[in-house]
């Protein structure tokens, strides 16, 4: 069957991309396989990224960029804050999802897998941080601690603190304001300052997937593309968006996020300026700069678009030029991923996966 | 084999011996020692937590808190020496605290609803390129790798797996030598892995055992290669990797 596959016949997805770099489900032990996604994270609104004794932003000494070792000053996202915030937005959406689908909120997780009903039916309530349920998609992926007998479950997401791509005195702002609109708490102080990073500012960013099904890179690639609001005072400010800029799998990772920042920054990366298509090229090539320090470089899969002859793929993601086709992979994955309906098949792969992953535990 | 065994070849063994400079690419915290509500992170790496890192290897789920070090360690394909920094910069930072609208924490009257905080001391995030790899910021260390093993170059560290760049340098020379005469590595040493005897040093406190930044050895076998200027390396081999290759005393 495969000998009379064509090549015109290979739809090109996540499976085929990506699938050597994916687990069939979760598994008991966390291997070198790696898939990093790379962010622009761009503000939107005026956010507040601070410590939480001195209001102030959070910075960091950083050489200029790659090429330029002038120290200055970064504004730093840290990990903490981003994985909160996804790790909450994963939450929301596999409950709706399964409320949506006709499951409910109880006390244990229950699965209705007669032939003619797979279903997710009920699941535990699941809140950060003192209430993890431990037995869904979210506590599997982003790990949690048991407050009883049962096992661990450790993270298979890695996140890092994310470095401003421009120096903080170009995208700090200082908001004085009356301190008496925050009623009696700060009684005895006229005004208040808030420092905060200006609507535009943009944070390259990476978060790195380790032994992951095909399952739950859709659910990361989903949830990153709805987080919406970060920072300290979200209710009056803070909202972000998630731009996925590049996609690499490998044996390890390639790059960091601060190297990420200070290529960025040298290459001059303006999103506003740029197409989408020119970021990821620009990305592309960072990567490929980066193989000569990796130890399998051979193992390493950098989505990049595909030219391909005549009349080849049949996704959505190709464009006509000059007879040849150009096909975006990225393109390819992130629309699957977000295209992916969380219904009840979905829902039912993911907690069963689950399932099995903690009859492991002993 | 010889009754006066005093030259090793661990390459016959399969076993490269590397040079790694590594740099920390976020803030690093490791509980070194905790007083009270502060916690300070001193500039060493445990060998344990490097050999587990360049190996990307976890467990996805775990009961308790127990590592398994020697079961694990056995299975791995390198060992490494601790590393330390001559140089790395430190601050201090508030965790865990207060809610928006508080400018101070830890009020008398919130003694009991208060959220707990405290202070620690990180590591802050340092970028040299490789050209600067000598930098006296970056922790530096040894790795021993197996069967044709080459090590990662991004690695994750720490509690909360923290990304570092290590650039990595193959040692030429295999040939350990028995030395009956005092050494000092040019790298921290864990009392664990010395086969001869410690005759001097300074110890660091960090978990799970102490070791030693700076050790002087003997009765003990090393790697010695001339680096640059006067610098030369003495990598001394732990005494897994010397029961590795049947060894276990000087003769
Ligand atoms: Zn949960």
């Amino acid at each position: 069957m495969t000998d009379s596959k064509t090549k015109k016949e290979e739809r090109m997805d996540i499976n085929t991309l990506l699938g050597d770099y994916l687990v069939e489900k979760p598994e008991p032990i966390i291997g070198a396989k790696t898939i990093q996604i790379f962010l622009i994270r761009e503000i939107l609104d005026y956010t507040a990224l601070r410590t939480e004794d001195t209001k102030e932003l959070n910075t960091v000494a950083t050489p200029l960029s790659i090429n330029s070792k002038e120290q200055i000053s970064r504004v730093a996202f840290f990990a903490s804050k981003q994985k909160a915030v996804e790790s909450r937005e994963l939450e929301r959406m596999l409950r709706t999802a399964v409320e949506k689908q006709g499951g409910i909120e109880n006390d244990k997780l229950e699965l209705g897998d007669n032939n003619n009903e797979k279903k997710v039916k009920k699941i535990k309530q699941c809140y950060l941080k003192d209430k993890l349920c431990m037995e869904c998609p979210r506590c599997v992926l982003y790990g949690a601690t048991a407050l009883s007998q049962e096992a661990n479950i450790k993270h298979r997401i890695e996140y890092s603190t994310a470095f401003s791509l421009l120096p903080w005195d170009d995208i700090e702002e200082t908001i004085t304001f009356n301190a008496i609109n925050d009623k009696n708490i700060m009684t005895g102080q006229a005004l208040g300052s808030r420092y905060v990073v200006k609507p535009a500012t943009i944070f390259p960013s990476i978060v790195t997937l380790k032994s992951v099904s095909r399952e739950e890179l859709i659910l990361t690639i989903k949830t990153l593309l709805s987080a919406k609001s970060y920072g300290a005072e979200t209710r009056i400010g803070g909202d972000i968006r998630n731009h996925i800029v590049g996609i690499a799998a490998g044996w390890e990772e390639i790059i960091t996020p601060l190297e990420f920042t200070l290529e960025l920054y040298d290459k001059k990366i303006n999103i506003e300026d740029k197409t989408s298509l020119e970021i990821e090229q620009t990305v592309v090539a960072i990567l490929r700069d980066y193989l000569q320090y990796t130890a399998n470089p051979d193992k390493i899969k950098i989505l990049d678009d595909k030219k391909e002859e005549g009349n080849g793929a049949n996704t959505g993601n190709v464009q006509e030029n000059g007879g040849q086709e150009i096909v975006d992979e990225l393109k390819t994955v992130i629309d699957e991923a977000r295209n992916q309906q969380l219904g009840s098949d979905f829902l039912y792969k993911i907690y069963k996966d689950v399932q099995k992953f903690r009859e492991t535990q002993s | 084999m010889s009754d006066i065994l005093d030259k090793i070849n661990l390459s016959e063994h399969n076993i490269q011996t590397f040079y790694g400079c590594l740099f920390l690419h976020d803030f690093l915290w490791f509980s070194s020692s905790e007083i009270s509500r502060i916690s300070t992170t001193i500039p060493v790496i445990h060998n344990y937590a490097l050999t587990y890192a360049i190996n990307q290897f976890s467990y996805a789920i775990y009961q308790g808190n127990t590592p398994r070090y020697f079961e694990d360690l056995e299975k791995f394909s390198c060992y490494s020496t601790p590393a330390r920094s001559f140089a790395s910069r430190r601050e201090s930072i508030m965790y865990n605290a207060i809610d928006d609208l508080r400018q101070t924490p830890g009020r008398d009257t919130d003694k009991y609803n208060s959220p707990k905080y405290g202070f620690k001391t990180v590591l802050v995030p340092e970028f040299a390129s490789r050209f600067e790899k000598e930098n006296p910021i970056a922790f530096k260390f040894y790795l021993f790798t197996f069967n044709g093993f080459i090590p990662p170059s991004v690695v994750r560290l720490g509690k909360k797996n923290i990304p570092a760049r290590i650039y990595w340098e193959q040692i030429q020379s295999s040939t350990a030598q028995f030395s009956p005469d005092e050494k000092s590595p040019s790298h921290p040493v864990n009392p664990l892995d010395v086969n001869g005897e410690i005759t001097g040093g300074i110890i660091s406190k960090i978990p799970p055992h102490s070791f030693y930044r700076y050790a002087s050895i003997k009765n003990d076998w090393f790697i010695e290669q001339k680096k640059d200027k006067s610098e030369k390396h003495i990598i001394q081999i732990p005494k897994r990797i010397l029961q590795r290759m049947g060894l276990t005393n000087g003769s």
